[in-house]
């Protein structure tokens, strides 16, 4: 946004991925991320067109039968298994960063 | 390996036959009009209310559309962030729309959340406070859009165009000014909210898997908001097309030039719209059309040219749009009045005419596949008054047009002199 400093942007991204690691994850954001997941999943299925590309890529992973339980697999996720997940990928020296600036003078 | 890939190609049917599921109705206690299409096998649902409350209806710049997108910051028992956290605990996905005629919400939620959905729809509809803060920063943000949007030669030529077709003092046609944006105040958000969002002015559409308790719950939460008696004074603003036809808009240090070319027309309740909907895919309704084939793939001025009919309550409008490099734009607008003149002079012949029909059968089916297309597709047929009835007809047209018929209809309704054309750019 016009006035903002992509700096402080950047930092504002970081110190949420921060306050991740540090913090604790609560079982009603655990539970909030598990609905929106199962809602967003059942969803995919309405229409034959994207029900049918649910089906093949399920089946390019060598199991169609995934579709049927791919809720399942998230409603399991615990909150270590999370913990877990953040230390191993979201390490700052794996990260890549791309300013995208605008050149037009600010009026 | 690529053995593995070599299939035999499964047959091809044609469209035979389209059948539309039909909505149910019924009317809740306050004799709310309700729609239910029972489809789908997922324990989803979709809920739409809609209201007579687009910008047709207000009598300030932006005044409907501010207040649709205002209803969710804040009601009488929830503040903004408790009302979007709840949809977000939930999984409930809430969309606001505010179009020329109708403004409404629309949710798509799994069915065990149904209570919690009606309890959040009654606040948001009929309960919003439009807090002064949560106003001040949506305005803050759309007059940011705003003023990036106008900065693409595209907007500014839709822009110019509706005003072009209906008109400076149109609610359809005006277009939008930086100090508009000023003017919004929460108590005129609250008037149009009383006048607008009330029962009497409002229609439920659900589709999906429908959850059995849907009814009776919807006039527990919904059944009984009163109805208020909406304003009749508001007086239907006639449209009234400006002058000029041709309008150019400078705009330098753009890459490439905005030419939109059209008029207002028939809309969905003219008996000539199936036929005319036809004509359009012909000239750029499809990636195959005439437009696309001769400017795209022959000449190259652009990487893209479409045209289309669109519907609106008072008045149709089909328009022909295209961005095209500043060398080519008066080549492009010339090549695109001959492809015109074509149509009203040279029978298509029998090849093209299968191929358009093949496509806008299957486009079809698509209109129809799973519950939210069948519920889109009601409501775009519901709200001129038309049923399913509608889209037979069109169906029909689509398999049995004659070649001749397009003839008649480009002379009738591609009349190059009724024709506006909006240029920005350089030239």
């Amino acid at each position: 946004m016009k006035g903002i400093d992509i700096q402080h942007a950047d930092e504002s991204v970081n110190e949420v991925i921060t306050d991740l690691q540090t913090g604790e994850i609560t079982t009603g954001e655990m539970e909030k991320v598990k609905n929106k997941f199962e809602s967003s999943t059942v969803f995919s299925n309405t229409s034959i067109l994207n029900k049918a590309a649910n089906l093949s890529f399920c089946e390019l992973l060598g199991n169609p039968a995934l579709i049927n339980n791919e809720v399942d697999l998230y409603r399991n996720v615990s909150q270590g298994m999370v913990i877990e997940a953040l230390e191993k990928y979201f390490i700052p020296t794996n990260c890549s960063t791309i300013n995208y600036m605008s050149t037009r003078q600010e009026k | 390996m690529m053995n593995n890939l070599q299939r035999k190609q499964p047959p091809v049917f044609p469209v035979e036959k389209v059948i539309i599921p039909e909505a149910k109705s019924f009317r809740l206690n306050n004799a709310t009009p309700v729609f239910m299409i029972e489809a789908g096998t997922e324990d989803i649902m979709r809920l739409e209310f809609v209201f007579r409350a687009g910008q047709v209806k207000e009598y300030l710049p932006l005044l409907a559309s501010t207040c649709n997108m205002m209803l969710s910051e804040g009601s009488q028992n929830y503040s903004s962030e408790e009302l979007n956290r709840s949809l977000d605990y939930y999984g409930i996905f809430l969309n606001q729309t505010c179009e020329k005629d109708c403004a409404g919400i629309v949710l798509f939620f799994l069915n065990k959340h149904i209570e919690k959905v009606l309890e959040l729809s009654r606040e948001i509809l009929f309960r919003p406070v439009f807090p002064e803060a949560e106003l001040t920063s949506l305005m803050k943000k759309r007059l940011r859009w705003y003023l990036v949007n106008r900065e693409k030669v595209q907007n500014l030529a839709m822009d110019q165009f509706f005003e072009s077709l209906f008109g400076k003092n149109h609610p359809y046609g005006y277009q939008i000014s930086e100090q508009d944006f000023e003017k919004i105040t929460p108590s005129f958000l609250s008037d149009f909210h009383s006048k607008y969002y009330t029962a009497k002015n409002m229609a439920v559409i659900i589709s999906g898997k429908i959850h059995n308790k849907t009814a009776e719950l919807l006039n527990s939460f919904i059944g009984n908001i009163s109805l208020n008696e909406t304003d009749k004074k508001t007086s239907v603003n006639l449209i009234k097309g400006e002058k000029l036809k041709k309008v150019h808009i400078n705009k330098s240090e753009t890459v490439q030039n905005a030419i939109r070319i059209g008029s207002a027309t028939i809309n969905k309740r003219h008996p000539d719209y199936p036929g005319l909907k036809i004509l359009d895919s012909i000239l750029g309704g499809y990636f195959g059309s005439r437009l696309m084939k001769n400017i795209r793939e022959e000449k190259g001025y652009t990487y893209g040219i479409s045209s289309s009919l669109s519907s609106l309550d008072l008045a149709g409008y089909k328009v022909i749009s295209t961005e095209v490099g500043q060398n080519n734009c008066q080549k492009a607008i010339d090549e695109i009045y001959k492809e015109i003149k074509l149509l009203q002079n040279v029978t298509v012949n029998k090849e093209e005419m299968a191929v358009v029909r093949n496509y806008m059968s299957g486009e079809m089916v698509r209109m129809f596949d799973g519950p939210f297309a069948l519920a889109e597709s009601f409501r775009s047929a519901w709200e001129f008054g038309l049923d399913n009835s509608y889209y037979y007809r069109l169906a029909d047209k689509i398999k049995s047009i004659d070649p001749d018929e397009i003839i008649e209809l480009a002379r009738t309704y591609y009349n190059i002199d009724d024709l506006y054309e909006i240029t920005v750019g350089t030239i």
